[in-house]
């Protein structure tokens, strides 16, 4: 268990990826992917945040996201803000009250001095927000959060040597002369466990898991704080994904590093992690530490994909829930809950109003109708439809419930 | 490097074209010091030495037959060439009658028009021909391949209105055919450029322009698919900038298809320029300029001439002017290709056993 | 040659209740030896597999990349690519056929000297035999489905196409034969139309289906059954108003004079097919060519490739095309809705490429079972799915095995897989098999170090704290396989002897067999 003490790394608040759909005669905008839409949660330093959901969930945008590998439609993603700075963000979102959605994701109320919580927003973001860093401070921060994709095979630039993949990120940072990168280079290759003669071969001279290690060999040679690990393990067999994770693990130990661990096998993900995020079509749907998650998964989502997962004991007999249908394009989400066409437990106020993300417990958050928002319960996220630039939010926003 | 050669090495179609293609280097640098490649620019349609060798003419109204014969030998017998006459009324001038023994001339003489300053044999023609084909070869390929390879990796990876941009100028240059493109700014620009290296740095010049859209297009649609790679991202992830990515990951990883359409182009190319001067356009000052595309060319169109001159008399028909100009632009080709093939297979780190 | 099921009194272990379901020996793999010539050397992807399945029974064939579990399924089904693969020794006894018979004959191997390489001469007119031989089997006998369900159907056609294809292929004779003899009015069928009506409106689906069926039963074409439950679907208001429809449709189910000799002339010639076929058999069965039968029958082959694409190529065949595209896309719509499709009909006229992953394997599931095939081979069908997904396909294999009672060869990487499905697993490592047992045995005391070392590295559900052991080293090169047991390198129980000879199978329980020098129990003839 990570100390949740442990300062915060990121902080992800809202965040929203639309990719435009082009139609039509002249490549007019006739709708939007959104492939992210309104995704919140905490990364403390030295801990593993499992993101898990199916594919078309929108994790692997997420993850790109908090590279800035792609711009965010919306939303924020601060970068250490201070344990001050961060109480200040909690207060200022709470501030901005419980919302319940509309069918167009709109904020139904707006606290009346909402313009004066969002300039000191705006002011937060402007120091802490990886989006609106530039130049040197950018780059800077690019040393900090690194990432390990998927595909072993694509992963590694085919024409170039080992020794130069992984020197690669030095040499951009024009760190140190070339044999101080190359011994550099030998260490890393030596803390994955790899042989230091490995440098002046070929990416395809490896097997897959091999290759994944001298991805995370890249990605470490910048000393960062946070690695993004796009399902690191799915293409790999099951044996070598375990020498993988073992890697993982102690790295983490050894050199205080938070992950964000993407996946979509969750007994992998509670292998690994400490707090895990389940995302559906976009959005967050439960929250919790991963031993609380796995006990009692609130979300019926969340129970079908555990009751999914097929566990190499035949004698067990458990209970099967079988969703219905196919998950829904992430062009045209359905109103309301986007999960209801196949909750088995949906209920009529699925169907129209879109539930927010509650605190249930401590730690432990999950946005269903099931669990509905009361006085009593301690906090709730908004979700807000607001950008890095701090755009007006729908001056008129009729409630619609 | 060494590695590069060690595999190149280990495929023979491509070791033979290396072979063939430094011969050919070999031969273009040493047309600059041969000895006998003066002889070119020696007018011939001489007179009946007497014994003691010489050149005798058959015929008054312009050069029918020439032959050669030794010195000692009878008058014209085996060694008659024909000779194409279509410009009668001609004045023979003097020939220099030594040069034309002491040159190499195993493979025959190409003979020409006598208004032409030019009389050479196959041999000489081909080598005196090669600086200018694979130069001329190489530059267009070359400079095009370059514009391309900037052009569409720029537009490429820019995507967006660059990417529109540039690429509506390619559709638009794609759109003229090229050796029209050729031909009218040859006309156009001709008058005003009369030394030869200028006349061939137009024609370079026109051929560069019809060729570059091909290059770009090819080089886009690669550099579309690799900016897509992972490690691409990788390195954006460690903040690399756009001129390093490109330069490292995006145009190494497109050269693939640029050689191979490289390796179609450049045997094209001389043969093109052949096409040219059937087409009469003069871009050397006079068709019968030993350079492999014309003197191909120019070997067809006197053809018929040539046959009918040697049914009336009882000379060899001269095979080796068609042949050789033309097997020579084979060669180059397909030099070209199987070496070009064998460097894109030694050079993709994939396929290296 | 060719033998009969094994003798009862061999012991195996058929979990209690299920007796019924699990029948005899219907696929026996013996020695299969599969080796690729590449420019690098050979590649001895299967060294001596064997194993066997019975009716009704699940098997899973459980191993890593690269251990040849695909490389088994395409060798029973014939399914290797010739140059470079060559399926060197073995036997597979179908239903007590012998699939691989001559393969002697087929090629002949010279060694290259000082290379590691061989050269192979293939008779490959033996070779499209064998080949002609298997279509006997596949899909009526034998049916496959594959691991990426996107690519393994042809985009430019539509579901109802590529299902009615192998409808035709397969049941044409059956097809033809119920629409020749089809009734399209009578008392009897106006009766059952009455019925229908009535049920239509009491807007129950089963009484529906009742209804509907007896329909088909009174105009002899089960396809009516499914078409008019269609067009009479339990939410519409007004039956009566589909009947001129149901009519409609009837009336094309009447074939003209015209139309009937067509199909009278093709049924016969599918009839010879047949012979064809059964020629085939038994020349597997016996092990002999029997080449002048199979010459005669040969002679009449079907000619009229029942695609229902093709026609209108054929001038006037194409008068056939209605009624047999209509009767086709019916079938087709039953079984989709026999692999649990919700809106079947759409689905039918649809193609591929509007269809989820999830759904694409179903559709590949229902072409595999049209044929009703007694083995169906299923290669990694879920392993490109989600997991919610995949659930729901496990789900339907199961439902599958309990209702059609078909053999299921199940080849996956995912031991959790296996657990859900399965009734019993070979465990296969580099080319051999390590370790078969029933499920719960092998789950419960694995036995071959290779299958502990499998079992302690997935992470559970339910052992969350379980520490992750990884096998050390890695899958050898099958150009130079190690010598004697292929797992030596990596085994920590290694002895001298695994590195002189390849263990035996041994049996150490109930259908529980290990091929390791650490048990010694008798060793299992197989």
């Amino acid at each position: 268990m990570v100390d949740r003490q442990a300062p915060v790394l990121i902080t992800v608040r809202n965040l929203r990826k639309y990719f435009p759909i082009r139609g039509g005669v002249f490549s007019s905008h006739i709708g939007d992917v959104r492939a992210v839409d309104g995704v919140s949660f905490d990364i403390h330093q030295g801990e593993t945040v499992g993101l898990v959901g199916e594919s078309g969930c929108g994790k692997t945008t997420v993850g790109r996201l908090l590279l800035r590998l792609i711009e965010p439609s919306s939303g924020h993603t601060f970068y250490r803000p201070p344990p001050e700075v961060s109480d200040r963000l909690d207060a200022l979102y709470q501030s901005l009250g419980t919302q319940d959605l509309d069918d167009q994701g709109k904020a139904a109320k707006l606290p009346a001095n909402a313009p004066a919580i969002l300039r000191e927003l705006d002011g937060i973001a402007n120091k802490y927000s990886i989006y609106r860093m530039r130049g040197k401070r950018l780059r800077t921060l690019r040393a900090k959060l690194q990432i390990v994709f998927q595909d072993p095979f694509s992963s590694l630039s085919p024409r170039m040597l080992v020794r130069d993949i992984v020197a690669e990120p030095l040499q951009i940072h024009h760190m140190g002369t070339a044999k101080q990168r190359y011994q550099r280079v030998a260490e890393l290759l030596q803390a994955v466990g790899l042989n230091p003669d490995h440098l002046w071969r070929f990416p395809h001279e490896f097997s897959g898991g091999q290759r994944q290690r001298i991805g995370i060999a890249r990605a470490l040679a910048l000393r960062p704080d946070f690695i993004v690990l796009d399902e690191p393990t799915s293409a790999l067999d099951v044996s070598v994904q375990a020498q993988i994770l073992n890697i993982l693990k102690r790295l983490q130990v050894e050199q205080n590093l938070a992950y964000l661990f993407i996946s979509h096998h969750l007994s992998v993900v509670r292998a690994i992690s400490h707090r895990v995020v389940v995302m559906y079509l976009g959005k967050v749907v439960e929250r919790a530490p991963t031993e609380v998650l796995f006990e009692r998964p609130l979300h019926p989502y969340t129970q079908a994909l555990l009751a999914a997962i097929p566990i190499p004991d035949p004698t067990l007999n458990r209970e099967r829930i079988i969703l219905k249908g196919d998950v829904p394009s992430p062009a045209s989400p359905p109103p309301g809950c986007r999960f209801h066409t196949r909750c088995p437990a949906v209920m009529p106020v699925c169907s129209k109003v879109e539930p927010p993300l509650i605190q249930f417990q401590a730690d432990h958050w999950v946005a269903c109708h099931l669990y509905p928002a009361t006085s009593a319960t301690p906090q709730a996220e908004p979700a807000l439809a607001s950008g890095p630039v701090g755009t007006a939010l729908p001056t008129t926003a009729p409630s619609a419930s | 490097m060494r590695r590069t050669f060690y595999f190149l090495s280990r495929n023979t179609l491509a070791m033979i074209g290396l072979s063939i293609l430094i011969f050919f280097v070999f031969v273009a640098v040493y047309s600059f010091f041969d000895p006998s490649s003066d002889t070119q620019l020696e007018t011939f349609c001489g007179e009946y030495g007497g014994p003691g060798g010489g050149t005798a003419f058959n015929g008054t109204a312009g050069c029918q037959l020439v032959c050669t014969y030794a010195s000692n030998g009878p008058a014209p017998g085996p060694n008659c060439y024909a000779v194409d006459y279509y410009n009668p009324g001609f004045v023979p001038p003097t020939v220099d009658f030594a040069h034309l023994k002491g040159g190499p001339v195993p493979l025959g003489s190409l003979t020409l028009n006598p208004s032409s300053p030019y009389f050479y044999s196959v041999y000489q023609g081909e080598l005196k021909g090669a600086p200018w084909s694979l130069g001329i070869s190489a530059g267009i390929v070359l400079s095009g391949a370059a514009i391309g390879l900037l052009l569409g990796s720029v537009a490429g990876y820019s995507g967006g209105y660059t990417d529109e941009f540039i690429m509506r100028i390619t559709d638009i240059f794609l759109s003229i055919p090229g050796l029209l493109l050729v031909l009218v700014l040859l006309a156009v620009l001709g008058t005003h450029f009369t030394s030869l290296t200028d006349r061939v740095a137009v024609l370079m010049g026109a051929f560069i322009i019809t060729w570059w859209p091909l290059y770009t297009r090819i080089v886009r649609g690669q550099v579309l698919v690799t900016r897509e790679q992972k490690y691409v991202e990788a390195s954006k992830a460690s903040g690399a900038r756009s001129w390093r990515i490109l330069g490292r990951h995006i145009v190494p990883n497109s050269l693939f298809p640029v050689f191979v359409q490289l390796s179609l182009d450049v045997g094209a190319i001389p043969l093109l320029l052949g096409a040219l001067v059937f087409l009469g356009f003069h871009i050397f000052p006079s068709e019968y300029f030993p350079e492999w595309g014309s003197m191909s060319a120019k070997a067809i169109q006197i053809v018929p001439f040539q046959l009918t001159a040697c049914i009336s008399t009882s000379c060899e028909f001269p095979w080796w002017q068609l042949l050789f100009p033309g097997l020579v632009i084979f060669l180059f080709a397909i030099s070209v290709n199987f070496l070009s093939d064998g460097l894109r297979d030694a050079l993709d780190p994939r396929l290296r056993r | 040659m060719a033998e009969a099921a094994p003798p009862v009194t061999e012991a195996i272990a058929v979990p209690a209740g299920e007796t019924d379901r699990i029948g005899n020996v219907i696929l026996d793999v013996r020695n299969l030896r599969t080796y690729f010539f590449t420019y690098d050397g050979v590649v001895k992807a299967l060294d001596g597999v064997s194993f066997n399945v019975r009716r009704g029974e699940t098997v899973g064939l459980v191993g890593e990349t690269g251990c040849g579990k695909s490389v088994t399924a395409f060798s029973i089904t014939k399914l290797i690519a010739d140059p470079p693969g060559r399926i060197m020794d073995g036997m597979v006894l179908f239903k007590g056929a012998n699939l691989l018979w001559g393969l002697e004959r087929e090629a002949r191997f010279k060694p290259i000297p000082k290379t590691n390489r061989v050269k192979v001469r293939r008779y490959y007119r033996r070779i499209r035999q064998a080949q002609e031989r298997m279509t006997a089997v596949r899909g009526g006998g034998v049916s496959m489905i594959f691991q990426e369900p996107q690519s393994a159907l042809n985009p430019i056609f539509s579901i109802s196409d590529q299902v009615g294809e192998a409808l035709l292929l397969h049941r044409g004779g059956e097809i033809l034969d119920a629409m020749l003899k089809a009734r399209s009015g009578g008392p009897a069928v106006d009766a059952a139309i009455r019925e229908v009506v009535k049920a239509a409106r009491a807007n129950h689906s089963e009484t529906l289906h009742a209804a509907t069926a007896k329909l088909a039963e009174a105009v002899g074409l089960p396809s009516i059954a499914t078409q008019a439950y269609y067009l009479f679907r339990p939410s519409w208001s007004d039956p009566e108003s589909r009947v001129p429809e149901l009519r409609r449709a009837l009336r094309r189910v009447r074939l003209s004079g015209l139309q009937k000799s067509y199909l009278r002339r093709e049924r016969k010639m599918l009839d010879l097919t047949q012979n064809l076929r059964t020629v085939y058999l038994q020349e597997m069965r016996q092990g002999k060519d029997l080449a002048s039968l199979r010459r005669a029958a040969s002679r009449h082959r079907s000619f009229l490739k029942l695609r229902t694409f093709h026609f209108g190529l054929w001038g006037i065949r194409g008068s056939v095309k209605k009624p047999l595209t209509q009767e086709v896309f019916w079938r087709t719509v039953a079984l989709l809705e026999g692999v649990r499709i919700a809106n079947p009909v759409q689905v039918a006229r649809g193609y591929p490429h509007e269809l989820s992953g999830g759904m694409l394997q179903r559709v590949m599931i229902a072409m595999a079972l049209s044929a009703q095939p007694q083995l169906l081979i299923a290669d990694e069908p879920t392993t490109a799915l989600d997991v919610t997904i995949q659930a729901q396909i496990l789900e339907l294999m199961r439902d599958l095995k309990e209702r059609q009672g078909t053999a299921i060869m199940l080849i996956t990487h995912d031991l959790g897989v296996i657990a859900e499905v399965a009734d019993r697993v070979c465990v296969m490592y580099a080319g051999n098999i390590v370790e078969v047992a029933p499920v719960r045995d092998l789950y419960k005391r694995p036995l071959h170090p290779y299958t502990q070392g499998l079992l302690s590295s997935i992470p559970r559900m339910d052992q969350p704290d379980k520490k992750l052991e990884s096998i050390p080293g890695s899958v050898p090169n099958l150009i130079y396989p190690p010598t004697g047991c292929r797992f030596h390198p990596r085994c920590p129980y290694a002895m001298p002897i695994c590195k002189e000879a390849r263990p035996p199978m041994t049996i150490e329980g109930e259908g529980h067999h290990v091929a390791c020098y650490l048990f010694h129990g008798p060793v299992w003839k197989g």
